[in-house]
């Protein structure tokens, strides 16, 4: 008879929580990146700032278990900020790729797609960490612990204010090249054990292009030891009163910015997981966790690796104080905004480097990074050798 | 090109694609929002295929079998009989596949009376391939929901909100019309 019947869910009409796209609000997003950033804020106060502070002022930290309870939590804190950082970071790489492609980005859940990145979390949590039949169980295994924590070591360095730090170490910027050179083995091993073709040839790519940029990396980082005549990176962030390092150390900075974004294998040096080449390289036949450890890493090192690059050569946590006393903890709060400021002004440098530029193809890749950038590296580190002679004859 | 002629092209070509990424954000977005927003299919468009009735309820169709003799995949069944009352024929039958249907609307180019017409209906995707095939009911209820049709004889109608049927003004007509309306009026002015 008459009509066609519908089925009982063509009249059920996906969610739009928060967003009409009849009518667009674009300040629902903005309050949404500003509570963002806040809750950013706060975590790092937390890890940084406010949980040592208190340790210390109770005295806690002279006996074993004081000392063991805190080194828990500060692990705890560092993780849930990692967590944090990916979850803001994924949403705004989306939605910015989106704005620059001229598309919305994710907009379905939370207002304007801001909790895009939690119902993602929460669907890795519930998927199956499958392994193929002819993978190398143990490195397979191992490789996305050893991304993830390559890139969660290296927040326990970073200086976040006056003080805040979660370890000075006086080797700070061996443990930096150290630390971050042991990513590119969980990328390569984790590329190589999973015997898939895609895998193995993002491995070797990711092997050829982290250990070549981690040589430039290297000597950009000795650059501004041999400068600033100290290997910790608090020291470092001192001797930048007056004049910030990007000044004199131009050269080595410029290396570190070319080699920072191969280090993240962000898009102009993405080879290692080329989704239109190789399915997803080194991660193809990684799924659930395996995978969002991977993916974690990846958000966490696109947030340190700017803020590495802010204490070294655009003065840390440098700015007006408005009268507080430095080593305070009002001070220290202070500080760490304008150095939260500072990196995300270097995320988003970074989001737009990758949203402009092409891929390079793989002898393009090398050719920069030994023709190109190492000579420039070492000019940077003769640069700096010359300059500190001369403060010192001054 | 000496090396730093080279690094300085390569400079600016960076900062150009830069710039013209920082455009792109303040340009609004493409994107169609489907279910949310439906968009406006223009009136001539070949998305669906409906029997129209007269407004007094009786069949435009004369059942003249021309439809189902141009139909290249050969979906229309027709069955007629002798009209009783008078002369011609009247339907008894009137089936479409709309699943082999090829959309190519040979079948309203054929028709005499204006019968079957394009109708802008497009969401009648089903999951069951048996849904498509139409009966002549429902192809009358398609044209009695439809608002406005298309047929190459009279060219766009529209139904009133109080249910009549009348010729749809010429700028709603395809483009021909329409243009050549234009032209005359630019004519006669100029």
């Amino acid at each position: 008879m008459s009509r066609m019947p519908l089925p009982a869910d063509r009249l059920v009409q996906p969610r739009l929580v928060g967003y009409d796209p009849t009518h667009p609000r674009p300040w629902l997003e903005r309050i949404a990146y500003t509570l963002f950033f806040s809750a950013l804020w706060v975590m790092v106060i937390l890890a940084y700032g406010a949980v040592p502070a208190l340790f210390r002022h109770y005295g806690w930290l002279s006996t074993t278990a004081g000392f063991l309870i805190y080194a828990a939590v500060e692990a705890v804190l560092a993780f849930l900020l990692a967590a944090v950082v990916a979850l803001i970071l994924i949403v705004v790489l989306r939605k910015y790729l989106g704005k620059v492609q001229e598309r919305v980005g994710p907009m379905h859940y939370g207002p304007a797609g801001v909790f895009q990145t939690v119902f993602d979390a929460l669907k890795l949590l519930g998927k199956e960490d499958f392994a193929p039949k002819r993978v190398d169980w143990l490195i397979f295994r191992l490789a996305p612990a050893i991304v993830f924590v390559s890139a969660f070591l290296l927040m326990v360095a970073l200086p976040v204010a006056g003080g805040w730090v979660m370890a000075d170490l006086n080797v700070g910027l061996l443990y930096i090249v150290a630390v971050s050179t042991l990513g590119a083995y969980g990328v390569v091993l984790g590329g190589l054990s999973q015997g898939n073709k895609w895998g193995l040839l993002g491995g070797f790519r990711a092997g050829a292009q982290l250990v070549s940029y981690e040589v430039p990396l290297a000597l950009a980082l000795l650059s501004v030891g041999v400068y600033s005549g100290s290997l910790r990176l608090s020291d470092v962030v001192e001797h930048q009163y007056g004049l910030w390092h990007v000044v004199p150390l131009f050269l080595s900075f410029l290396v570190y910015l070319v080699a920072s974004i191969a280090e993240l294998k962000a898009t102009p040096f993405d080879l290692p997981e080329a989704e239109s080449e190789l399915v997803a390289g080194y991660n193809t036949e990684y799924s659930g966790m395996s995978f969002a450890f991977f993916f974690l890493a990846e958000f966490v090192e696109l947030f340190l690796l700017p803020g590495f690059m802010v204490v070294l050569f655009f003065g840390g946590w440098h700015g007006p104080l408005f009268g507080l006393e430095p080593g305070s903890f009002a001070a220290g709060v202070l500080q760490s905004l304008y150095f939260l400021v500072k990196v995300a002004v270097w995320v988003w440098i970074f989001l737009w480097i990758r949203a402009t530029l092409p891929r390079f193809r793989d002898d393009q890749l090398m050719d920069l990074a030994w023709k190109g950038l190492l000579p420039l590296a070492l000019v940077g580190l003769l640069v700096a050798a010359f300059l500190r002679m001369f403060l010192e004859v001054l | 090109m000496s090396l730093f002629a080279e690094v300085w092209e390569a400079v600016k070509a960076v900062g150009a694609g830069l710039g013209a990424v920082n455009k792109r954000i303040s340009e609004p977005a493409v994107t169609e929002f489907y279910p949310y927003k439906k968009p406006e299919i223009p009136p001539v468009s070949v998305q669906f295929l409906a029997l129209i009735q007269n407004e007094d309820g009786t069949d435009r169709c004369v059942a003249c079998l021309q439809c189902e003799r141009v139909c290249p995949s050969q979906v229309i069944t027709i069955e007629r009989k002798r009209n009783p009352e008078g002369k011609g024929f009247v339907l008894e039958r009137f089936d479409l596949d709309f699943a082999n249907c090829m959309h190519c609307a040979n079948c309203v180019e054929a028709c005499p009376v204006s019968a079957i017409v394009t109708v802008g209906a497009f969401e009648h995707a089903v999951y069951d391939i048996n849904l498509l095939k139409a009966d002549k009911a429902m192809l009358d209820h398609i044209g009695h929901e439809a608002k406005t049709w298309y047929s190459p004889k009279f060219g766009v109608e529209i139904r009133t909100p109080d249910g009549r049927i009348e010729k749809a003004p010429p700028e709603m007509q395809p483009g021909g019309l329409a243009e050549l309306l234009a032209e005359g009026e630019g004519g006669e002015a100029s």
